[in-house]
């Protein structure tokens, strides 16, 4: 049973390891941003998962992998929501998928955004092709609600 | 093995070291600061040093790097060209102080050498053999810190004192006659429409306070104390700031009391001091305390410490919303410049675009 054990906590320990080397690979070459970040985010979720559930079968039912657990779930909760705005912060910047034809993005991104963020979207539009009619779009409209966000 | 893992965080922190310099963008470079002081704690924790890791990846990482972009933000990120003159000063200025640094470093003993002083003056063996007896704390690093140099360490807790007060002279707390009407956009905080970002943020706002508070708890049993707490602390309440605006911080935590909080904790430290001389003993003798000497001992290290962080946590709350509070002023007032500048306009036709 142990020795089960072991051979399997090695198995996930080396594929993690394996990924993340190929994911450090895609990092460095892969050629545009939104490709990259998702070579980075596979070695932030399945790379850390596979190592961090390798050393939960090695270390048992202890505090330590308990412990391990909470880094994983820490982990898989942060670094996707790290990804998840860099994305969204690169689409309000300017920067779009190879492939994709940018107007979909513009208006997925501008549509039902009131506020600074349509102003830093509009912002990005003209410095990505200036637009033809600046009179189509309506002036940006300051947020109507007041309410604090954490509600 | 630990050799291996020593040399390649010190290479990385070269390589780090060197791009934050080359790197004509400020943003990258404050970026490369944030990864180095986390490399740093990385490094820390491989020789031993919790304690220092924990207050390096929370300063240096997150206290810091937020305030160079604040600091940014109302700069600018671009660096001007420097004439060539100067440039080669600074150059042959850094070469000389790095020599001779590193020829002082050449009189060092190798790290954890047994012929070092720290391990050959009477006075370590003391601490290492006595302490645990006397203290009966497990955790050297505490009673050390706490007892043996409280003189030391209230005057640290002072400095930081000074340097709260030092900023808030500087930029913090400046009563307008006119307060600036607050512009709509900032009301919100920066992460208002990043409802991602927003969500997922605020679930670590609580675990992130609640392990200070353990780690002011738990100081005399493990890693920490009251500088960690503290500012484990301060950048929880940081992460608030970040995701709802200095606005809601303010309004949650106020300033006011946060002064009040700077002194306060300073104040437990001498108020303990003093109280050990009413009991009839020395200036920060816990054992007066209580009856059982190490009784005393464990009140008055758990008090003193509890001082520390919330000076601590204090001091670097107000030189956030300090800062923060400054840019939001900067912002606005940029702002409602540009709309007065489009009301004049609109009255004459094709300037609105």
């Amino acid at each position: 049973m142990s020795l089960l054990l072991d051979v399997l906590s090695w198995v996930l320990l080396l594929s993690g390891g394996l990924l993340s080397i190929v994911s450090a690979f895609g990092v460095l070459r892969l050629p545009e941003l939104f490709q990259r970040m998702h070579s980075a985010t596979i070695l932030d979720t399945l790379g850390a998962g596979l190592v961090l559930s390798g050393l939960i079968l090695q270390a048992g039912f202890t505090v330590i992998s308990f412990k391990l657990f909470l880094v994983f779930l820490l982990l898989a909760l942060t670094t996707t929501t790290a990804a998840h705005a860099l994305a969204k912060s690169a689409l309000a910047d300017g920067i779009y998928p190879k492939g994709i034809d940018p107007e979909v993005v513009r208006a997925g991104l501008s549509e039902g955004l009131p506020g600074r963020q349509r102003i830093a979207t509009d912002r990005a539009r003209e410095r990505v092709a200036p637009p033809a009619s600046p009179q189509e779009d309506p002036p940006p409209q300051p947020s109507e609600e007041g309410g604090p966000p954490w509600a | 093995m630990g050799v291996a893992i020593d040399i390649i965080l010190l290479l990385f922190l070269l390589s780090i070291a060197f791009a934050a310099c080359v790197t004509r963008n400020l943003f990258s470079a404050a970026m490369l600061f944030g990864i180095f002081s986390l490399i740093s704690a990385t490094l820390f924790v491989v020789l031993d040093a919790v304690d220092v890791a924990m207050t390096e990846a929370a300063v240096g990482t997150g206290v810091s790097t937020i305030l160079i972009l604040i600091t940014l933000a109302s700069t600018g990120y671009r660096v001007s060209p420097r004439p060539a003159g100067r440039q080669v000063l600074a150059l042959a200025v850094s070469v000389v102080l790095g020599a001779t640094m590193v020829y002082g470093t050449l009189d060092m003993p190798s790290l954890g050498s047994p012929d070092a002083p720290v391990h050959t003056h009477p006075i370590a063996q003391y601490y290492t053999e006595v302490s645990p007896v006397e203290m009966g704390i497990p955790n050297m690093v505490t009673p050390l810190l706490a007892s043996y140099r409280g003189y030391d360490t209230l005057g640290e807790t002072a400095v930081v004192f000074t340097a709260g007060i030092g900023v808030l002279a500087l930029i913090g707390r400046r009563r307008r006659k006119d307060p600036l009407p607050i512009v709509e956009e900032f009301r919100e905080g920066g992460a208002n429409r990043h409802r991602v970002l927003r969500v997922i943020s605020k679930q670590l706002i609580p675990p992130i306070l609640l392990y200070a508070c353990y780690v002011q708890a738990h100081g005399d049993f493990g890693p920490g104390g009251g500088f960690q707490a503290g500012v484990i602390f301060a950048s929880g309440l940081m992460l608030f700031m970040l995701l709802f605006g200095v606005e809601h911080a303010r309004r949650i935590i106020r300033p006011v009391v946060l002064e009040k909080l700077i002194a306060l904790g300073l104040l437990i430290y001498g108020g303990v001091g003093l109280v050990n001389i009413l009991q009839g003993g020395a200036f920060l003798d816990y054992r007066t305390l209580a009856h059982d000497p190490q009784h005393g001992l464990h009140y008055g290290i758990l008090t003193i410490e509890l001082g520390v962080g919330i000076t601590v946590a204090a001091v670097i709350t107000t030189i956030i919303y300090s800062f923060a509070s400054h840019l939001r002023d900067h912002v606005m007032q940029r702002t409602l410049r540009l709309r007065q500048g489009a009301d004049a306009a609109q009255t004459s036709p094709e300037s609105g675009a």
